[in-house]
């Protein structure tokens, strides 16, 4: 895979870095020259110098060949636009971007953008660690809206039916694991002490899948 | 018409006193608290905060806009300003500076541009104007809004030195919007007399620059400056 990665700050050299180590071509693009002395001396990528904006600039990073581009420059525009470039001039077939302030999340949504929101992210994994921290997901999904989590069934819901966890809109079990076996729990399947339990569940349910396994049913 | 010029740097100021002046709603979105204060001190109608929010947009008046002017100084905001007015808010018209022409080549329909005004050519006019080396210039060129700002200075050689703006006798939607005299804005009445050193700001049509110009400076032979 050939990655062009715009705006070499720390998440963007970071980024670099581990698809370098991992095999993958990469090139990272920043305006600043100064910024390729901070990538570390085993990197082998390449770095171009340069506006993300500038066709020239991008086709030197290997825009044409590329098959993925992260716009991870410090301005939320500059980061929207890019993306769209890549993806509606250059037809890239992976184009993620990120921005920091919500206030640019509707422009992206609009144009059918893949974004990162870093505040957002950041945001609910805080509450998350203060607040559910017995609740730490498996997997996000999107940018933190819709979690997996998995969590030991308490005793008092043994002998109850799976489907009672699930609250439409908010909390689906989709998954049992009872004595090292998984399975995909049916309309009939009753919980039994010792089953682990995975739940999708909305970021806002989080407190209220906590109250069900801590025995507060609402 | 109702116009929003987002930005309000000079460009920005500028062409929302001439159209306000000239009887238009002209709302700024101001990223900058104090600049949009000082905006708002000089009576322009100023919305605080970035414009490539749409909700931002929408209290300017996006849903019903005319017209809107990408004047921010930063390219990649004013792409992003144009797609959201045309795509969210179908406004008709739209207008974008472009600061640096290494970018032009994204100015065009697909970011929702209907004309790209260089940047770099409104600050030319700036310095021509603050030099006084020109004497009508074209401000802002509003084509498909059918405005254009012309800006004009009264030197020794205008007709119009020492007349009322009455006694210009303009065409019929040609309107003098402002006239800036010792660096501030003097209310633009018919009776008021043009000075050597104003600076004259002329709501026309589009190609309304030689009319204007004629108006101001034709009724004096051509001779060498005084």
């Amino acid at each position: 895979m050939h990655a062009v990665i715009v705006g070499c700050g720390r998440a963007g050299m970071a980024l670099a870095v581990r698809l370098d180590a991992e095999g993958d071509s990469v090139c990272a693009v920043d305006i600043d020259a100064t910024a390729r002395e901070r990538l570390p001396g085993g990197f082998g990528g390449e770095f171009a110098v340069g506006s993300g904006l500038r066709r020239p600039v991008l086709e030197a990073a290997g825009i044409e060949r590329a098959d993925a581009l992260v716009a991870l420059t410090s301005s939320d525009s500059l980061n929207i636009v890019i993306a769209r470039i890549a993806r509606e001039v250059f037809r890239v077939p992976a184009v993620v971007g990120r921005l920091n302030d919500v206030e640019h999340v509707p422009v992206a949504t609009e144009l059918g953008l893949d974004m990162v929101h870093s505040v957002t992210m950041t945001v609910d994994r805080v509450h998350r660690m203060l607040h559910h921290a017995s609740l730490e997901p498996e997997y996000t999904f999107g940018n933190g809206e819709s979690l997996l989590v998995r969590a030991p069934v308490p005793d008092y819901l043994a002998g109850r039916p799976a489907a009672a966890f699930n609250v439409e809109g908010e909390i689906t079990v989709v998954e049992v694991t009872r004595g090292g076996h998984s399975m995909i729990p049916g309309p009939g399947t009753t919980l039994q002490p010792g089953d682990r339990v995975s739940f999708v569940v909305a970021s806002g349910a989080l407190g209220r899948l906590r109250s069900f396994l801590g025995g507060r049913w609402q | 018409m109702h116009i929003i010029v987002a930005g309000g740097g000079t460009v920005g100021q500028r062409v929302a006193q001439a159209l306000h002046t000239a009887g238009n709603t002209a709302v700024i979105i101001e990223a900058d608290a104090a600049r949009a204060a000082e905006l708002t001190a000089r009576g322009l109608q100023v919305i605080t905060g970035t414009a490539c929010a749409p909700r931002r947009l929408e209290a300017a008046g996006a849903l019903h806009a005319d017209v809107l002017v990408a004047c921010t100084g930063v390219d990649a905001d004013n792409l992003v300003i144009s797609v959201l007015a045309r795509r969210r808010f179908e406004i008709p018209r739209i207008v974008a500076t472009v600061r640096d022409d290494a970018n032009r080549w994204l100015f065009d329909a697909s970011w929702g541009v209907d004309a790209a005004i260089s940047a770099a050519s409104a600050l030319v006019t700036l310095i021509e104007e603050a030099t006084g080396s020109a004497q009508t210039i074209r401000l802002a060129d509003l084509a498909d809004a059918g405005l254009a700002l012309v800006e004009t200075n009264i030197t020794t050689r205008s007709a119009a030195r020492g007349k009322t703006v009455a006694d210009l006798h303009l065409s019929p939607g040609d309107a003098v919007a402002a006239v800036v005299r010792g660096g501030k804005s003097v209310r633009a009445d018919q009776d008021l007399r043009f000075r050597t050193g104003d600076r004259v700001l002329v709501v026309t049509s589009p190609g309304g620059e030689e009319r204007v110009h004629d108006a101001f400076y034709s009724r004096e032979p051509r001779s060498g400056p005084a």
